[in-house]
């Protein structure tokens, strides 16, 4: 039995050309012979194996060869989310099934519990496919977080996000070059390719960005602020918005509440977009997804290892004490000690150290291009004259992470003023600091779910939500209540299909480009969701324009193009149930 | 066998009944797939602060160790630290506690007031129109699903007439702080709870309604009715006085299991008027396999069935004589 791999050197071309998918795997076989199985997810290690992502001596049983010559392919279980948890996710994937039956495949859907579902697929990694979606958030328009913590193959242990176990020495290559280029064009140069060899291997198919609709009252405001993949919830939103004349308070709904307002902590996302209107950060990711200073009124990478942040003056804490460059130095090193999250943000980083009242200087013990936009752009400042003191001088915490911080001190734009969970939370104006909001008053209201945040908006109670309601809720407040508007942006959060490498079907690459041609990524934007969306081919979404790259292999919406490719693999259809190629 | 005896013997059933309880609490939460780390996976919590925060809460110790903590726990007093919210359970439950008890018991008092009565009369005028029609509105109002009934009511008083808020238990920056008086005893906390009160009401009237009409059918038939009739009393007499009486023993039983309800609150009826209570708050916690949360919360909710049952089998002896020890 041979296993084939597409050649790679050469394919390089090819896969410019991103219609020319069919014509590589046609060559591919003409290459390998007729009746081979087709093993491509390891481009550029030729004599490995496994590399493949295990291949074909996957957990199936089968010995050494394809999975079973000549027998029908084994039944897919299809995890999907349940409905109530997310409409999107259900509907496209009965879709979807809908399809791959067509193809011979026996496909049962499977609607699971979010909590079964992370357990069976990031834990266990026992599946065969599911449906996911990574939603948009600021820290990951950094090409970084998709780009390496999702496919490169050292996140391929139980709990990492690399659960599909897709592993490609060359893809590799690529994934650790963007991580310590700091010159942005070579870099993107790194993720292009990236975004290419992915996308020929479909290790994961991606299917649609979704348009985040954030309802809000148009009077309330004279103008509102979004930001790519956050909408209405992001930072830009409360502090640069304009109320209108004599609106001095917005509300701001939100389909569940903080869970705690500990720094430390920091594990909900919710959570985190909570602190950092409390919070300073050194740097902020702009709403067109560039670094801005904003704690730091200068960066500088002093060399690969080196960057140095020199700190605005005369700024206080919201208790009227001074933040010095010690907090920040202080902010950093405890971070990196007790919070388990934060830490994770700053990479390779060694030591922080004070260079003079102004500046600070952090060595890192190898070159981190994402140290900037993630590690400045992600730890909280935290004052030390009130974190110096946790866990010593606090009853019943044994660790800062498990402290309540009933009244958080921050530096930020806006001042915490009471919270009283599942009813609301009321942040004020910092009117000292160096960008003040011009909101006077953020009263964040926990809904029970969207509709019930939908009806308060309708009656005038909200003036805006920072979540996306259904498409028909969307249209309705669009067009029939008078004084609600949506606010539509794009996002770079991806719905996607992942395929258990490791098992046969999906570790032979022609499977799952016929998997993926039979998606219909269009009838699953115009339908599924209501045209509000944007079909995708690759994981940096189109509206992250700098990082995006319009060139990769596109698959979805071609049913007879992937039985095509299927009956090219050499896979037949008996009874309706698709078998294997003959050896 | 008196009633010292059987007091003590029901108490220690009471204990086993805990236990038994508690242990099946434990290794139902347990044995929920995933664990207090699933949901926070993909908002990029990496493999390792799962496996930190996993070993902090103690998870990763042996399953009997953290069962006989837990019992430990109990057994002082407490409830342990909700895994999310970082502050006591206790803290958490006891606000949602008052939130769900003012809007359950109000709903189920005015349920139960109404059932009661307007039950009594449907027996009373046995055969006539306004039973046939009564008992179709008890039906009706049973069988519609809570959202529903809730819904509607929103859409009429809240959207169509403009009388009631939609949702919420007070004004948007109301002041929310304070102690129990400044928190609850207020025009604005009544007032948002009218339409969840309606809604609830008229999903929980049906029980008594119907149980009410068809003992009243029972005790209309005894003698001692015949004879109070012929005795000449008036008939509203005779209807409260000594058949309503009569016919209310069993509703105690019923009584007893629905308050634990009352504690449970109502998720839908949370949801649809968006009430911050404990149904909301049960359902969140075991999505988050929050235990402490999730465990404290059953357990208040059982031990309030379990005590008020040894209540109502207290009380029978007391409402009825005729009942036995033994």
């Amino acid at each position: 039995m041979k296993i084939f791999k597409y050649p790679c050197g050469d394919g390089t071309i090819m896969r410019h050309d991103t219609k020319s998918r069919r014509r590589v795997l046609r060559e591919a076989l003409a290459v390998g012979g007729a009746g081979v199985s087709v093993a491509l997810a390891g481009c550029g290690s030729d004599s490995d194996g496994s590399d493949g992502g295990g291949g074909s001596d996957g957990s199936d049983g089968s010995d050494g060869g394809s999975a079973g010559a000549g027998d029908p392919v084994e039944p897919i279980e299809f995890i999907v989310t349940t409905q109530s948890y997310d409409p999107v996710r259900y509907e496209f994937g009965n879709l979807i099934a809908e399809n791959w039956r067509e193809l011979g495949f026996e496909v049962e859907v499977n609607p699971l519990a979010w909590n079964t579902i992370v357990s069976r697929t990031f834990d266990e990694q026992n599946f065969d496919a599911f449906t996911l979606n990574w939603a948009g958030r600021a820290e990951r328009l950094d090409p970084d977080p998709f780009c390496y913590s999702l496919h490169h193959s050292s996140q391929t242990e139980s709990g990492g996000n690399n659960m599909v176990n897709y592993e490609n020495s060359e893809y590799d290559e690529y994934a650790e070059e963007q991580r310590r280029t700091y010159d942005e064009d070579e870099r993107k140069d790194a993720v292009l390719r990236c975004q290419e060899i992915f996308a020929e291997d479909q290790p994961r198919t991606p299917i649609a960005n979704q348009t985040q609709n954030m309802p809000y009252l148009e009077d309330s405001f004279d103008e509102i602020v979004d930001m790519i993949g956050e909408g209405l919830m992001s930072f830009w939103t409360a502090v640069d918005s304009v109320p209108a004349d004599g609106v001095d308070q917005i509300s701001l709904g939100y389909p569940s509440d903080v869970n705690n307002l500990n720094p430390v902590d920091g594990t909900a996302t919710h959570d985190t977009q909570t602190m950092r209107l409390i919070y300073d950060k050194l740097v902020r990711i702009d709403t067109d997804g560039t670094v801005t200073n904003w704690l730091a009124e200068d960066v500088e990478a002093v060399d690969d290892t080196t960057v140095r942040a020199t700190i605005r003056t005369d700024q206080q804490w919201h208790d009227g004490e001074d933040l010095t460059v010690e907090d920040v130095k202080f902010s950093f090193d405890y971070l990196q000690e007790y919070s388990a999250v934060l830490s994770g943000f700053m990479g390779p980083l060694e030591s922080t150290s004070i260079v003079d009242d102004q500046t600070v200087e952090f060595s890192m013990s190898e070159a981190f291009a994402p140290f900037i936009s993630t590690a400045l752009g992600q730890v909280f400042i935290i004052p030390q004259h009130i974190w110096e003191d946790v866990p010593e001088d606090l009853d019943g915490v044994s660790e800062p992470v498990g402290w309540e911080n009933p009244e958080p001190v921050g530096s930020g734009p806006f001042e915490f003023v009471s919270w009283s969970r599942d009813e609301q939370m009321i942040l004020q104006a910092n009117e000292d600091h160096f960008n003040p909001p011009n909101i006077p008053e953020l009263i964040k209201i926990p809904g029970a779910d969207i509709q019930s945040l939908v009806r308060l908006l309708e009656d005038g109670s909200l003036d805006m939500i920072g979540w996306v309601p259904g498409p028909d809720t969307v249209n309705r407040l669009r067009n029939q209540v008078d004084r609600a508007a949506v606010n539509s942006i794009d996002s770079h959060g991806w719905y996607h299909i992942n395929y258990q490498l490791d098992r046969a079907p999906f570790d032979d690459i022609a499977v799952r480009h016929a998997l993926a041609d039979a998606i219909p990524k269009q009838d699953i934007v115009d339908i599924v969701m209501d045209g509000q969306g944007t079909v995708t081919h690759t994981f940096m979404a189109e509206v992250n324009e700098f990082w995006h790259n319009p060139d990769v292999m596109e698959f979805g919406d071609d049913l007879e193009g992937a039985q095509t490719t299927l009956e090219e693999a050499g896979y037949t259809v008996q009874d309706g149930r698709l078998h294997y190629p003959e050896e | 066998m008196g009633l010292q005896e059987y007091v003590v013997r029901r108490l220690l059933q009471l204990v086993f009944t805990f236990w038994v309880f508690v242990s099946i609490l434990f290794v139902l939460f347990r044995a929920a797939p995933g664990d207090p780390t699933s949901m926070f996976v993909t908002q990029g919590m990496s493999p390792e602060a799962r496996e930190e925060m996993i070993s902090r809460l103690g998870l990763d110790e042996p399953l009997y160790v953290q069962y006989f903590d837990y019992f430990g726990q109990l057994l002082t007093g407490e409830f342990g630290t909700s895994f999310r919210y970082n502050e006591p359970v206790w803290d958490i439950i006891v606000v949602k506690f008052w939130n769900t008890v003012l809007l359950m018991g109000t709903a189920l008092v005015v349920a139960y007031v109404i059932g009661i009565t307007f039950g009594a009369l449907l027996g009373w005028y046995r055969d006539s129109k306004f039973e046939r029609g009564g008992i179709i509105v008890a039906l009706m109002a049973r069988s519609s699903p809570e959202f529903w009934t809730g819904i509607l009511v929103l859409s009429v008083f809240s959207f169509w007439l403009g009388l009631f808020p939609s949702g919420g238990m007070r004004t948007i920056g109301a002041t929310t702080s304070g102690g129990f008086m400044t928190r609850y005893v207020n025009w604005d906390f009544a007032y948002h709870m009218v339409l969840p009160v309606i809604a609830g009401a008229i999903y929980y009237m049906a029980t008594p309604t119907l149980l009410m009409r068809n003992t009243m059918l029972d005790v209309l038939k005894a003698d001692f009715i015949e004879i109070k009739k012929a005795e000449g009393l008036p008939e509203h007499q005779i209807l409260f006085n000594h058949a309503v009486r009569n016919s209310v023993l069993p509703l105690v039983t019923v009584i007893a299991l629905v308050s634990g309800k009352a504690i449970g609150g109502s998720l839908i009826i949370e949801t649809v008027f968006n009430w911050p209570g404990m149904g909301r708050e049960m359902v969140q916690s075991i999505n988050y396999n929050d235990y402490p949360v999730a465990m404290g919360t059953f357990f208040l909710m059982g031990s309030v069935v379990i005590i008020m049952n040894f209540v109502a089998d207290l009380a029978y002896g007391i409402l009825d004589p005729r009942v036995q020890y033994d």
